[in-house]
């Protein structure tokens, strides 16, 4: 590995909002209130789609992100809910249907994390997280397609995976198992979902920047500090900002995509191109 | 506009998913240099349905399974556009399918100096120029369906079109840093004849072919248009964090087993 590797700059990322992809759509976007979510569910608000905001808390965090999106004149909705649990789950789609009417994009992306060495995982851990970012994933879907077959128009089931589900780190047993059922997920819902116009995807992450940052030190985002160790790794030679993935998102739930259905893409900045260190 | 004032090289673009894709990649604003083996009215098309956009249409003729075609043509694109941020490898000859015991050297030789050779040293010739320039850039390859799975008698472009995967990513991995990404779309069943100038033809009528009702979640057939969306993604400064990956654009036909009711 080398020392002397260059960090290119984060804003490499960004381009022009406002281009309209999504007019007339209704996303919900569960564990919305900060980081990959908030920036997921602001790429969609900028390009015309109503968003629901969805998360275990209203917290501060939550409150900026709503109030941010209520400045882009789209409507926004706010639907506390542990996705994890069936009731709070269905309370989630009822509001938000009530709210919007329709609903033609779910973006899955809550999510919560353990690290555990294998011979110390604990039972209460697997069912929490399986429950939660698998189960939950997979029940929240299968809402959302019940709601968009009786549409019939289509609809679009975005889930956030990880590179995670291909490739195995530290601790990252039962993350792994949960990301990896995500992708195969997608292909299962594409073929049972056959002929409804409603496509399943995932996109995969790699070392993504969703710290809590100051706006001073917002510049710095996927730059220098973070993951400074996996930069000699990712050729991009940045770590990736939400707005990376969320454009990734943009593209999966626009009309530019209705011909990709089963899939899951990788955006890493091309980490898993590569192999291990020299 | 998603790719304002960026010149972009197409190979293969006289008809079909490269007039798909010169047109589209127009229409968001690249000035297009359309490559392709044959020179005549349709690969003329191509490049007025870029003019049409109110971009820069030019013609390079040339034999992209040739090094000193593939320089010739980059060469020339280059300083006609003054630069290159976008090369698109897609051209491939039609007889792409061959039974195994009637491929011989002579197929394999075309083939592979087509698919995969003349793909890679496209590629690093591109690459050398955006570097060169240090503004970055996009190489973006037509891998297949054919890359993850076996069909009959498709074995040696099957092998070419996997080898684009691996390509895209030992790129990524050389050309780390500069602002590059290498990335492959994979496309599904794409109708792609020629028809009267228009990007997309009629699609496959799914009822007429069994094989696409059983295997293609889509229930359709693909369309250049749907190859060239995604190109744009990736072309645009959207997919800069995407990078050594191939995406499949094929309706779910490789996530499904093929057995669908």
């Amino acid at each position: 590995m080398t020392s002397n590797v260059k960090i290119r700059p984060a804003s490499a990322g960004l381009f022009q909002p406002g281009l309209g992809l999504l007019k007339g759509k209704a996303a919900l976007i569960t564990g919305s209130r900060r980081g990959i979510g908030a920036e997921i569910a602001r790429v969609f608000a900028e390009n015309g789609a109503a968003v629901g905001i969805n998360d275990v808390e209203l917290d501060v965090q939550a409150k900026k992100t709503l109030a941010a999106l209520r400045k882009l004149r789209v409507k926004v909705s706010w639907h506390e809910a542990d996705i994890g649990d069936a009731r709070q789950r269905e309370r989630m789609f009822d509001e938000f249907l009530k709210d919007h009417g329709r609903i033609d994009v779910l973006v899955n992306n809550a999510v919560r994390t353990k690290w555990t060495p294998f011979p110390e995982l604990d039972e209460a851990d697997w069912d929490h997280q399986i429950g939660h970012a698998l189960k939950g994933y997979v029940f929240c879907s299968k809402r959302a397609v019940n709601e968009m077959i009786k549409q019939g128009s289509g609809g679009r089931i975005i889930s956030i995976s990880s590179v995670h589900s291909f490739r195995a780190w530290p601790n990252d047993t039962i993350y792994g198992i949960v990301k990896a059922g995500l992708n195969r997920m997608a292909s299962s819902m594409a073929v049972d979902l056959a002929g409804t116009g409603i496509t399943s995807n995932c996109i995969a992450p790699g070392y993504i920047d969703s710290r809590v940052l100051p706006l001073s030190q917002e510049k710095n985002r996927g730059g220098k500090g973070y993951a400074d160790h996996a930069i000699p790794l990712i050729p991009a030679r940045r770590g990736g900002l939400p707005r990376d993935i969320a454009n990734m998102a943009l593209f999966l739930a626009s009309d530019l995509s209705g011909y990709v259905n089963g899939e899951t893409i990788l955006v890493d900045g091309g980490l898993l191109a590569g192999g291990t260190p020299d | 506009m998603l790719l304002e004032g960026k010149k972009a090289l197409v190979t293969g673009a006289r008809k079909g998913i490269g007039r798909g894709i010169a047109a589209t990649l127009a229409g968001e604003g690249a000035d297009v240099g359309v490559n392709d083996i044959v020179d005549d009215r349709e690969t003329r098309r191509t490049a007025e349905m870029v003019q049409k956009a109110g971009r820069k249409g030019t013609v390079h003729v040339g034999d992209v399974s040739k090094l000193g075609d593939i320089n010739r043509v980059i060469d020339e694109f280059v300083r006609a556009h003054g630069g290159i941020d976008i090369l698109i490898n897609n051209a491939i000859f039609p007889d792409q399918s061959r039974p195994l015991f009637e491929t011989d050297e002579a197929y394999w030789d075309r083939m592979m100096n087509l698919s995969l050779k003349g793909y890679f040293f496209a590629a690093q010739r591109a690459a050398k120029e955006m570097t060169k320039q240090g503004r970055g850039g996009r190489i973006v390859s037509l891998a297949s369906v054919h890359a993850y799975r076996a069909w009959k008698d498709w074995t040696a472009y099957g092998i070419a079109k996997a080898g684009l995967k691996r390509m895209a990513m030992g790129m990524a991995v050389d050309l780390a840093g500069t602002g590059i990404t290498v990335n492959c779309i994979a496309p599904g069943a794409i109708r792609n004849e020629l028809t009267q100038g228009e990007i997309d033809p009629k699609p496959y009528d799914i009822e007429q072919h069994p094989g696409l009702k059983s295997r293609v979640p889509a229930q359709r057939g693909g369309l250049p248009s749907d190859i060239a969306n995604a190109m744009v993604f990736l072309c645009s400064r959207m997919g800069d964090y995407v990078n050594g990956e191939t995406i499949l654009v094929d309706g779910g036909m490789i996530a499904s087993g093929g057995e669908m009711r």
